[in-house]
């Protein structure tokens, strides 16, 4: 029997996003993916960026949290994901903790909610993602201006060429 | 590049999401979906065209001859000074799927599907790359 290998949080958090980003490129129409993306300024990094109809849609981002620190860290990522310019937002965590209360989901205003993907680690160590609470779109606090900007200046992670 | 039709568009454009999403969860067991997913690839290929011509003509279309669709498609390239026209490649090659596909009692092999997926995917990135304006939250 094979055993399981031991890996550093960076690492499952690293594999995490891998799963979030496969998962929303299976999702969506021919979207960009982005990793680690600066959006929506230099100053602020997002987990996972997904710009659908290869750039020309909507503007999707995920905050990944995993291991030991995402219960304590889930509140201040929400706090933090309602700030980010997007049309949908998500949470995605390493195995189900169930440890946040779905109110803290909402906009302040009512719209938009925060999806929530739970990743899930099978037998043979493959990480599988799925969505556990649907996300509701949000007011879009940014221009498709700034959108062309971000996706003709930073490499796409994963895309279809034309 | 300004939508003078944007409710059609967007019509259109559900349309060939519709196909396409229905091609992508099809492909997930292509032994038993194939001829679904070739035609689902070949729709929403045809869709994407009518959103992007009736959004700059605000004329719908109604021609049963596909043909016409990718030379309509392939003037409204010329007029817009687009040069890239990989897009009308793929446009092509499903049409010239659609008869085979649809009425022929051949069956399609895994590479035509394969394939098949690949240029609706390829087409749809290049329709909404060069038609951002015309496609793009109508």
């Amino acid at each position: 029997m094979r055993s399981k290998p031991i890996l550093s949080t960076q690492q499952q958090e690293s594999r995490t996003k891998n799963a979030v980003a496969d998962f929303l490129f299976r999702q969506l129409i021919v979207p960009k993916v982005f990793v680690d993306a600066h959006w929506p300024n230099e100053h602020r990094r997002v987990d996972v960026l997904a710009v659908d109809r290869s750039g020309a849609g909507e503007v999707h981002v995920v905050e990944v949290r995993v291991g030991a620190q995402a219960p304590t860290a889930a509140g201040a990522v929400v706090a933090d994901l309602m700030q980010v310019p997007a049309h949908f937002k998500y949470l995605a965590i390493l195995e189900d903790n169930n440890y946040l209360p779905e109110s803290f989901l909402y906009a302040p205003d009512g719209m938009g909610r925060i999806g929530i993907i739970l990743v899930k680690e099978d037998e043979a160590g493959d990480l599988a993602a799925e969505l556990s609470v649907r996300p509701e779109r949000f007011r879009f606090d940014a221009s498709f201006k700034q959108v062309d900007k971000f996706t003709a200046s930073h490499p796409a992670y994963i895309e279809i060429r034309p | 590049m300004k939508n003078i039709s944007p409710i059609t568009t967007r019509q259109y454009i559900e349309k060939a999401d519709h196909f396409f999403q229905g091609m992508e969860l099809l492909n997930e067991d292509v032994s038993s979906y194939r001829t679904g997913i070739g035609l689902l690839a070949i729709h929403s290929a045809i869709s994407l065209s009518d959103a992007i011509t009736v959004g700059l003509t605000g004329k719908r279309k109604s021609h049963q001859d596909h043909a016409k669709a990718a030379r309509e498609l392939e003037t409204v390239c010329s007029s817009h000074r687009i040069s890239d026209k990989k897009g009308i490649a793929h446009f092509k090659w499903l049409l010239a799927q659609k008869n085979e596909v649809a009425y022929q009692g051949d069956r399609l092999d895994d590479a035509s599907v394969k394939m098949a997926v690949d240029k609706a995917q390829r087409f749809s990135v290049w329709a909404y790359n060069y038609f951002k304006e015309i496609l793009r939250a109508v």
